[in-house]
């Protein structure tokens, strides 16, 4: 646990000349967990379009606490996020799949949030399955049956269908982002990134 | 497709070969009983299944039988709906669950002994007494399989749930409910054991109907050949339930964890 009088995590802002619109700010003047320990120093982070950022810092040091507000899953106790899509894709460091869903009922997991009837969304979840390269076989098998990589690009094929500008890869080490990228992604992502803040 | 159906079928059918192997071994040990000891102490099997088929086949005896299933199933799901309902609540809330200690410590506490003596000065001799001591009987197990459930969730796939903006019904029915099963289950499962135990137990203090008041009757009598047949009745009725009921139930809730 951080102590109480470091500043914990101070982000740099984005001072380029050329002034984009931000896809995303996040300003985050105080966090606390508990009422005498403040997690967060004041901090600010302003990301343009097709912007990818990565944020380092020793463990324990508030890199996630950031990042769950800037994602809008918790709230800083003072501070204001604005998301140009209101709403992000989040990938967790670890798959994060429901155990007794099937791939595909995983991945159209992630459009409940929308409105949508169930028959677009098991549509919309297997282009999207298919797209990623999964086979017919791998769409009926449960997460315990998949290996490590699939299960990771299960994950992505549900935060990927959502097509928001903004995506946060939460506590992902470089090796596993490189994994990711490495085994299938390439190309689809790269356009993806372009049209995406990432970090 | 066909191959695991086929599969799942022979899979079955073995297993039953196995418990068939069980219910004719303790048959046998029976018979060595019946053969040291003398019909006093242990009847001849076979004379105690003669006269199950005699009980079964008089309208009285079939009768006793249903009612006990009624009262057990009235108590057992009276227990199950309060239980499951309390336990959920009070996963959420702490403040519920610091509050619902006491009486859990105190429903477990006393024996189900005493319950029947209680419920004997308020409900009197009818279906009252079985229905309400299988109800307070089994309430704390269901509780706190439902409260464990809750508490035991994992937080992670609730923050996933939530970053996809999940409505909070389907959150609950897709997300929660079948890590809340996982740990009900095997409560539920002990809890419908225990209500044929006790309501039997129940009904031989204090029923004049009902396998109880069966077996209350057959010790009057000094009957061990009808003694041994209600008990043969009592267990295999729970076995049945247990195969026709609990068995697909669990296959349909956990099917996902016997994925290979």
């Amino acid at each position: 646990m951080p102590n109480e009088t470091a500043p914990l995590l101070s982000v740099v802002p984005n001072t380029s000349v050329d002034p984009k619109p931000s896809a995303l700010s996040v300003t985050v003047k105080d966090h606390r967990y508990h009422p005498l320990q403040q997690t967060l120093a004041p901090c600010t982070l302003e990301l343009a379009k097709g912007e990818v950022v990565s944020i380092i810092g020793p463990s324990g040091c508030g890199k996630s606490t950031f990042l769950r507000i800037a994602a809008g899953l918790i709230e800083a106790s003072e501070g204001k996020i604005s998301n140009a899509s209101k709403r992000a894709a989040i990938l967790f460091q670890e798959h994060r799949l429901l155990p007794w869903k099937s791939l595909l009922n995983n991945i159209s997991f992630g459009l409940q949030g929308q409105k949508l009837t169930k028959f677009q969304r098991m549509k919309k979840a297997r282009e999207v399955a298919y797209a990623m390269g999964f086979s017919e076989d791998d769409l009926i098998k449960y997460p315990s049956e998949l290996s490590g990589g699939m299960r990771q690009r299960g994950a992505l094929a549900r935060a990927w269908q959502l097509n928001l500008i903004c995506c946060f890869w939460m506590n992902h080490s470089v090796r596993s982002i490189l994994v990711a990228v490495v085994t299938f992604i390439g190309r689809c992502c790269t356009r993806w990134i372009r049209s995406s803040a990432l970090f | 497709m066909i191959h695991h159906m086929l599969s799942t079928l022979l899979n079955k059918l073995w297993s039953g070969w196995g418990t068939l192997a069980g219910v004719f071994l303790i048959f046998a040990l029976w018979q060595i009983g019946f053969e040291a000891f003398g019909s006093l102490v242990l009847p001849a099997p076979m004379e105690a299944l003669g006269r199950l088929i005699d009980l079964v086949a008089l309208p009285s005896g079939f009768e006793y039988i249903l009612i006990t299933a009624k009262r057990a199933f009235a108590g057992f799901l009276l227990a199950s709906a309060f239980g499951i309902s309390f336990g959920l609540i009070a996963g959420w809330s702490n403040t519920l669950s610091l509050l619902c200690k006491p009486f859990i410590t105190v429903a477990l506490g006393v024996p189900p002994i005493a319950w029947i003596v209680l419920a004997l000065l308020w409900f009197g001799g009818d279906d009252g007494t079985p229905i309400f001591t299988v109800f307070i009987s089994t309430l704390p197990l269901i509780f706190a399989g439902a409260l464990q459930g809750v508490r035991m969730r994992e937080k992670e796939l609730d923050e996933m749930a939530k970053s996809f903006h999940v409505p909070l019904i389907q959150r609950f029915w897709q997300v929660q409910a079948p890590q809340i099963v996982s740990y009900l289950f095997p409560a539920w499962a002990t809890a419908l054991g225990l209500s044929w135990k006790v309501v039997v137990m129940a009904e031989l203090l204090s029923s004049t109907r009902g396998i109880g008041a069966g077996l209350a009757e057959a010790r009057v009598n000094i009957d061990t050949a009808s003694t041994m047949a209600w008990i043969v009745i009592v267990v295999g009725l729970l076995l049945v339930i247990e195969g026709m009921l609990l068995n697909p139930v669990k296959d349909y809730v956990e099917g996902w964890k016997h994925a290979e």
